[in-house]
């Protein structure tokens, strides 16, 4: 509670507050922009907090986050083009409320809906985090190393799509790790005589190339698809406390899924809202309503989402594993500050910690001010050219990643893994299992031959040890059930089909 | 309705992962073997490559049935003319920037202008009447830009 306090009083400084103004701010109006993400938006900020205080630059990441998966409303409720893979579900009854002319209101809702799954979500983060950093404390390298795997399983077994292409991805990420010093021995391998490898590739050019240059040569294939011009005003937007009430419970429980899937390693905000509005759907008592302008449907959407951001926070800053891909942006972030994203970052640097948590919970406040009082202005930003907005920012991909070591391998490399994300875009292989299997990459290593040292090579501790044991177990369930569940599909339909012969 | 993917796409994926796996396990078989602990430098590179060309292959089964049966995706409605050219143009001239600067033929201000410059004109269907504005835009854009790293950052830009 003290180091709460303290962090409070810490950001509540002017230049803290600025910059997390200039986060969320930036982040809506990023996230509001069909094909702009807060993944993109993050990365592309990353080289400039180099030259920023550790705790202003995560305070302004963590702005952009929350900013980033707030703004996808927008888009989603005026034009039915998800701004964010997040607002994809809000689509469905945001859009056509805004066609019965009720625009305002389901943005009010759509904000109000945010800004209380943030809340609630931000009550989980303080309430949990401290304890289990605690209990991480007493993690070895087993646990670590199962819990990377446990990470980056259930992240491919709950992708969107191919399970093969997602563990494809995760293996290439942690493939992509391995030039450059062996961790352990300090020697060098799969450099192929390249001086240039010897350090290994860098963070940045891999994920500004994987995730912005990619998406910019995507964008530039429709560049002509303009957004209908949509009318808007104010009227309607402030949500009544009747309202509150009426939808209590749909914001409550939405709160809880939203924050539990973010829990969940390496799964997003999309899957929170996915899921959240299937539950909302199941439990009414008007189910034929949802996906025709029905306001639980909204609330149940935008209240996850928003609400997955809170939690996916909880494992990454108690052990250092990403809860979903802007995570794993933002444990990068914190490794290029010099900071070990951990249980450890509680005793060690208890202002960042307690800083993601405050700025977390500020940066949700000021989300709903902005957007309530400028959703309008924000709208038209829907509107700006694309050819300046795309040049602008291809410009500024090649300025990023040329400053921060001065050299132009760099660039080389985040221009090769702008091809290889548009390949994987175009052959439907997941890029959120790629970048967390290269954030992850040599922790798990570490961790994996540090515990192998410690039993002379032998693997029984990931049997004996409690919580080792455990996040094996998931793993492999995590691996084989989809298959499992296919497999019994499969059986019952074709019993089904033998049954209707006879 | 979610677009079906080509089973070709999915057997050159493969077999790129493959090329990619093989490459990682010969580079990885040249490094020493374990001495102080019971992995080495080249367990994890090896192991990597070997969970890569079994995935590989696993696609490329599942894809085989597949290859007489897909129709491809040419009923796909799209709002507006996709343009691939377009993208493959700006990328060759983001590619002949980039060049430009490594091998110090012009700075990074004059190359940048032009850059943005000319991307900026392919994206507007050359349009000339919005050159002027474009050519404003870049400069303003790569003037700025320049003067944020070199005196409020300190890195030198090429």
């Amino acid at each position: 509670m003290e180091h709460l306090i303290t962090s409070f009083t810490l950001l509540l400084q002017p230049l803290p507050l600025i910059l997390l103004f200039v986060g969320v701010a930036s982040g809506i109006i990023i996230g509001s922009i069909p094909g702009l993400t807060a993944t993109m938006l993050i990365t592309l900020t990353l080289p400039l907090t180099f030259f920023m205080d550790s705790v202003n630059a995560i305070t302004m990441l963590i702005g952009m986050y929350v900013g980033g998966i707030s703004g996808g409303l927008i888009a989603a409720t005026l034009l039915r083009m998800p701004g964010t893979p997040a607002s994809i579900m809000t689509t469905f009854d945001g859009y056509p409320l805004s066609q019965q002319g009720k625009a305002a209101r389901a943005l009010g809702l759509g904000i109000t809906a945010s800004f209380i799954g943030g809340l609630i979500s931000w009550a989980f983060l303080a309430v949990l985090s401290p304890p289990l950093a605690r209990l991480a404390l007493t993690f070895g390298p087993w646990e670590y190393f199962t819990l990377v795997l446990m990470a980056l399983v259930m992240l491919a077994s709950l992708s969107q799509g191919s399970m093969i292409k997602a563990l494809m991805a995760a293996a290439l990420g942690m493939m992509v790790h391995l030039p450059g010093v062996d961790p352990s021995l300090g020697q060098m391998r799969l450099t192929f005589n390249v001086e240039n490898l010897e350090g290994g590739l860098s963070l940045l050019p891999v994920l500004i190339g994987a995730f912005a240059v990619s998406q910019i040569f995507k964008d530039i294939i429709i560049i002509d698809r303009e957004p209908p011009r949509v009318s808007l005003d104010r009227k309607g937007m402030v949500i009544s406390f009747a309202d509150l009430k009426k939808y209590g419970i749909n914001f409550f429980r939405s709160s809880c899924i939203g924050t539990w899937v973010g829990l969940l390693p390496g799964i997003g905000a999309n899957i929170a809202a996915m899921l959240s509005y299937t539950t909302a759907k199941n439990v009414s008592k008007e189910p034929e309503k949802f996906g025709t302008g029905h306001e639980p449907g909204i609330i149940a959407a935008e209240t996850a989402n928003n609400a997955s951001v809170g939690g996916a926070l909880i494992p990454l800053i108690t052990m250092g594993i990403p809860g979903s891909v802007v995570d794993a942006i933002l444990i990068g972030a914190l490794i290029m500050h010099n900071l070990e994203p951990g249980p450890l970052l509680f005793t060690t640097n208890p202002e960042i910690a307690y800083g993601v948590i405050t700025a977390y919970l500020i940066g949700n406040i000021m989300m709903f001010g902005i957007m309530m009082f400028s959703v309008v202005h924000i709208a038209r930003m829907l509107y700006i050219p694309r050819a300046y907005l795309l040049a602008t920012i291809l410009l500024f991909c090649i300025i990023g990643v040329f400053a921060v070591a001065n050299r132009f391998f760099d660039v080389w490399i985040m221009l090769l893994f702008g091809v290889l994300g548009f390949i994987m875009e175009r052959t439907k292989m997941p890029l959120g299992p790629f970048v967390i299997g290269f954030v992850l990459s040599p922790i798990a290593e570490m961790q994996l031959r540090s515990g192998l040292m410690a039993s002379d090579g032998s693997l029984t501790p990931l049997l004996t040890r409690p919580f080792a044991a455990t996040f094996f177990t998931v793993s492999i369930l995590s691996l084989f059930w989809p298959a499992f569940i296919q497999w019994k599909n499969q059986k019952m339909q074709s019993i089904n089909t033998q049954t209707n012969r006879k | 309705m979610q677009k079906q993917v080509d089973p070709k796409s999915d057997i050159i994926l493969a077999i790129g992962m493959i090329i990619v796996s093989a490459v990682v396990y010969i580079g990885a078989m040249e490094l020493p073997p374990p001495r102080y602990e019971p992995l080495g430098s080249g367990a994890i590179p090896k192991g990597l490559a070997v969970i890569m060309v079994v995935l590989s292959v696993f696609l490329i089964i599942r894809a085989i049935p597949h290859l007489k049966t897909f129709e491809g995706n040419q009923n796909e409605v799209t709002d507006v003319t996709p343009r691939p050219a377009l993208s493959a143009l700006i990328f060759g001239l983001t590619l002949l920037f980039i060049a430009v600067l490594d091998l110090e033929i012009l700075s990074f201000m004059p190359a940048g202008i032009i850059y943005m410059t000319s991307i900026g004109y392919f994206m507007t269907h050359r349009n000339l009447k919005r050159l002027p504005y474009f050519f404003a835009f870049s400069v303003l854009m790569v003037v700025s830009n320049y003067y944020l790293f070199t005196k409020v950052f300190y890195i030198d830009l090429p």
